[in-house]
């Protein structure tokens, strides 16, 4: 966890998995979370503010999923 | 006995400055507004005048229609027109700024073809490159010579730069209130995290993003938020009643944003809610008028919301407003004493199609206006026509009653002070219909501002003037010597500056 810059979380990683998802014929949103818990150590962890509220990063990420890939 | 002596009445009818007024009843119009005002406009100093034609400088494409335009400038590098038209291609020209029109047409170069043919772009300029996105297609740059694409980037409708960053708003159905933020210094990185939703489910999501020194303004239909954080996004809602019905009405006009809201067009007050400075063109934006009468087709179509654009040239801003058979064209000029509104010229063209007007001012040159507009779609410049070019525009005075006594008055003479060709006409006691005697072109050429009489022979209560532009001589110097040395009182062709009208109250009235 140290040394994750949530910065460093591109949408070129995610829309990655979102592809890889479709490959592997499985359930987008619990593939990308699973993998991206993987891939950048501790981000279940990580808290982002936003407009004054705190959210768990992930939880966080994951409200924009239907914005990579085609529809679902 | 004595008979009663004659007792002369003047009225000064001045240069319209206070604008047109829809909202008042004729008969209670101020003196300075005006009934009708179409096709002129304003000088500085509030004299009306007849502007220059428009040139076309040919169309862009046959068959095809815009969807969007944009300025790109940049540092080392010819300024570029770029249009996406309905076929779905992005093109540019450079030689916009210098083609003469007729065998000497602007020219375009294809910078990509496949796009979509309904969602227009929109456009920010940032390290040197303009940006775009439209919600379908991939984000893309353009260098001015070469493209790319990143398809990871998110798929937004509406483009702005703050605090070093582009911002991209309205992500489609699923995130339709959703602003996303791309890396610090580079559009060409997203993080994943960088986005924030602006009351999320709050209304019809994003109509358009718009950056001032302190904050994002992020617009609903009908609803506007700032975002004052550009680290947590932090934001607020400061109009719970106005928002902005299309992106492309925005206007930064001497510091001061305008863009244009259901309820009319707006000054954008930066903490609290907008202003609306309508209220003179008001009608244009009454949801009764819509209600099972022929007025319809008079106010604005807000299914064609998003055609509403909007832009900043010299000492107005002007709108075109979509009703649902024509265009209508709107000026404000917001620097002068009233704030007065206008209508463009053409005041409508038969056609809803999206239409754009872009300012293009290069470095030490003056500022030039364009327009595209039509089907298929053509490239005008704005005053960039001959000075002998006729433009139609009328001004319908106020109405002035002569008042105690009720009777008519016998009206005896009319002073107008102008230059350049117009036609002066009156109209008596509220109808429409002219005195026929008293329709007189009056001609100075291209001389300074004279004073031009004209003797009547009628009888009236109250008249309104009405004055048309014909055509106009050429402005003079301001330095010169002779004549046209003074010229410059109006900047236009033709002007009109006072109008004086004489009346006799008679010793015998006519019944």
């Amino acid at each position: 966890m140290a040394g994750l810059d949530l910065k460093d979380i591109r949408r070129e990683d995610v829309e990655a998995l979102v592809e890889d998802a479709k490959v592997k014929n499985k359930d987008k949103k619990d593939h990308v979370k699973t993998e991206l818990k993987r891939q950048f150590a501790g981000l279940e962890n990580l808290r982002v503010v936003r407009n004054g509220q705190v959210y768990n990063a992930l939880d966080y990420l994951m409200e924009d999923i239907e914005s990579y890939g085609s529809p679902t | 006995m004595a008979r009663p002596r004659s007792k002369q009445a003047v009225i000064r009818i001045p240069a319209p400055v206070g604008g047109i007024n829809l909202t008042t009843a004729v008969d209670k119009l101020q003196p300075h507004e005006a009934q009708r005002l179409r096709g002129f406009e304003f000088d500085e100093y509030g004299v009306i005048g007849m502007p220059r034609a428009e040139l076309s400088l040919g169309t862009i494409v046959a068959g095809t229609k815009i969807l969007s335009a944009y300025i790109f400038q940049r540092s080392g590098g010819a300024t570029q027109l770029i249009v996406h038209l309905d076929d779905g291609s992005l093109r540019y020209s450079t030689n916009f700024l210098t083609a003469a029109g007729g065998g000497d047409p602007a020219t375009w170069t294809s910078i990509a073809t496949g796009l979509s043919t309904t969602a227009p772009f929109t456009y920010a300029t940032f390290i040197d490159k303009v940006w775009m996105t439209n919600g379908t297609n991939d984000f893309r740059s353009w260098d001015g010579a070469a493209s790319a694409t990143f398809a990871s980037a998110p798929k937004g409708l509406f483009l702005a730069v703050w605090r070093d960053t582009v911002w991209m708003g309205n992500g489609g159905t699923a995130a339709a209130h959703r602003i996303y933020q791309c890396s610090p210094g580079d559009p060409t990185v997203w993080p994943a995290l960088t986005f924030v939703d602006v009351e999320k489910g709050v209304g019809f999501g994003i109509s358009g993003i718009y950056a001032v020194e302190s904050a994002l303004i992020v617009f609903k239909a009908y609803r506007t938020h700032i975002i004052f954080d550009p680290v947590e996004y932090t934001n607020r809602v400061i109009d719970q009643s106005k928002g902005c019905l299309s992106h492309y009405s925005i206007v930064a006009h001497n510091g001061v944003v305008y863009f244009v809201s259901h309820l009319g067009i707006c000054r954008f007050l930066g903490d609290g809610p907008s202003q609306i400075i309508s209220e003179k063109i008001s009608p244009f934006f009454d949801d009764l008028f819509t209600f099972g009468t022929s007025l319809a087709t008079q106010v604005m179509d807000l299914s064609k919301e998003t055609h509403i654009c909007g832009y900043s040239f010299e000492n107005f801003v002007g709108w075109y407003l979509p009703t649902n058979v024509s265009t209508t064209h709107v000026k404000f000029f917001p620097d002068l004493p009233d704030q007065p509104w206008i209508f463009g010229q053409p005041q409508q063209s038969a056609s809803t199609n999206r239409q754009f007007t872009l300012a293009v001012r290069e470095l030490g040159k003056y500022q030039h206006l364009y327009n595209i507009s039509g089907s298929p779609a053509v490239l005008n410049r704005q005053y960039g026509n001959t000075a002998t070019t006729t433009v139609t525009c009328e001004w319908g005075s106020a109405w002035f009653d002569f008042d105690s006594p009720l009777e008519e008055k016998y009206i005896s003479m009319i002073q107008v002070l102008h230059r350049g060709q117009i036609t002066v006409e009156i109209r008596k006691d509220y109808d429409q219909t002219f005195i026929a005697n008293v329709a007189t072109a009056l001609d100075h050429g291209d001389t300074e501002l004279r004073e031009s009489t004209i003797y009547t022979d009628f009888y009236a209560r109250a008249i309104q003037l009405v004055v048309y532009s014909v055509a106009g001589a050429e402005r003079q110097s301001v330095l010169g010597t002779g004549a046209g040395a003074l010229a410059l009182v109006s900047r236009f062709s033709a002007a009109v500056s006072k109008v004086e009208v004489s009346a006799k109250v008679l010793g015998q009235f006519r019944r």
